[in-house]
């Protein structure tokens, strides 16, 4: 077999068009193994309870994470282990009982190392009637992170958005049965 | 000038791990529901097992030319241990799971559920949940919900194989309420309603 190793591999211009250093990590939020709830009205909270997924069965990984270094997540705040041009899926399961006509999340990043943020996407739901409602909200976005580390390190979290009621929650992880989660896949060089 | 390289694997050279494989550069797959599965009944559960590669056509060339590389073996049969999904080979696989969820039923706790087994099939365990719900037998909605799943496979084949399936799950109502797993006949003809995207993104972790 004949195997190359390297870094990285850049084209005749000197550009990096791929490295391969892999990077795929996936978080679940979790609370009271049945569900996170904000306790009364939220909005612009920093979403805080997550821990790497660590789904096995029978002592056995089927996940393995992180691949790579992996991310770091301190409280709710989520930084790259290197640069790179990164795809966030963001999967909000939600658990509703009352009225309230738009809630969910705020996904927002940081260009310079956390003071301050920017509200990239919003993830919503509504529900009319004070009922028990189960349902996911999903959304994938790209960040280029140009920079880890300094007063330039890219950042990013999700905060809570417009929960008027106690009873509007997000789902965690109930037993093996993952609910609310963050998969991160970096998918090349930084551009 | 064209400059070519030829190599079987593209590695790190501070992991040691495999970057790109030549021989499985791409495996990627699509299978969609192929029928409306509807009912299970209250608090019980369904294993999917009508699926499809998906085979779009727009004016006779297929959209996604699937499957890439080597495909997924989809379910057989309507039991509840052979309705599994197999890998190809091994490797780290992102699943993607689309759920069209079409419901006239006062039931706001349903949910398709992935499961794993590390047994070649024997025994399955919940690894995550796309819930959907809806609050009133009278109006007809849809909702699409979707998630996204991780898994590595170490072993296709014999006694260790990994293989996973997707349970529909409902808590409310009588067998005669709406409330599905949208499918489609034949994408073909028709646009993709519920499906599973499957794709290689790297190799298996010991």
């Amino acid at each position: 077999m004949n195997a190359l190793l390297v870094e990285a591999i850049q084209d005749p211009a000197g550009t990096e068009i791929f490295d391969t250093s892999l990077e795929i990590d996936r978080w679940k939020l979790i609370g009271n193994n049945v569900n996170r709830n904000f306790n009364g009205a939220s909005d612009g909270e920093t979403i805080v309870e997550w821990e790497r997924d660590d789904f096995e069965i029978n002592g056995t990984s089927i996940l393995k994470l992180p691949i790579g270094t992996g991310m770091s997540c301190i409280n709710g705040i989520w930084s790259f282990p290197r640069k790179g041009l990164y795809k966030i899926d963001i999967m909000l399961v939600m658990q509703v009982q009352a009225n309230d006509a738009e809630y969910g999340a705020k996904f927002k990043v940081s260009r310079d190392s956390g003071s301050t943020y920017d509200e990239y996407a919003r993830l919503y739901h509504a529900n009319v009637e004070v009922d028990n409602l189960h349902h996911t909200v999903s959304a994938s976005h790209f960040i280029n992170v140009s920079s880890i580390e300094g007063s330039t390190a890219v950042y990013f979290k999700l905060e809570s958005y417009g929960m008027d009621d106690s009873n509007v929650s997000f789902k965690g992880d109930s037993g093996d049965a993952r609910g609310t989660s963050v998969s991160i896949t970096k998918l090349g060089p930084a551009v | 000038m064209v400059s070519i390289l030829k190599v079987d694997e593209i590695q790190n050279p501070s992991t040691g791990s495999t970057a790109i494989n030549v021989k499985t550069p791409l495996v990627i797959d699509c299978f969609y529901v192929n029928a409306d599965i509807s009912n299970p009944g209250a608090s019980v559960s369904s294993v999917i097992h009508q699926w499809s590669r998906a085979n779009h056509t727009a004016n006779s060339i297929s959209i996604g030319n699937f499957p890439i590389g080597a495909g997924l073996t989809g379910p057989s049969g309507s039991g509840s241990t052979v309705n599994c999904f197999s890998f190809p080979t091994p490797g780290y696989y992102r699943l993607d799971l689309t759920w069209v969820h079409l419901t006239r039923n006062d039931n706001p706790n349903s949910s398709l559920d992935i499961s794993v087994s590390i047994d070649n099939g024997s025994n399955y365990t919940t690894y995550g949940v796309v819930s959907s719900g809806h609050t009133s037998g009278t109006h007809t909605v849809n909702h699409t919900s979707c998630g996204t799943y991780f898994i590595n496979v170490p072993s296709v084949t014999g006694s260790s194989a990994v293989k996973f399936r997707i349970t529909f799950t409902r808590t409310y109502g009588s067998a005669s309420d709406l409330d599905q797993v949208n499918g489609t006949a034949n994408t073909a003809t028709t646009a993709l309603k519920s499906y599973l995207l499957s794709q290689r993104i790297g190799e298996a972790v010991a």
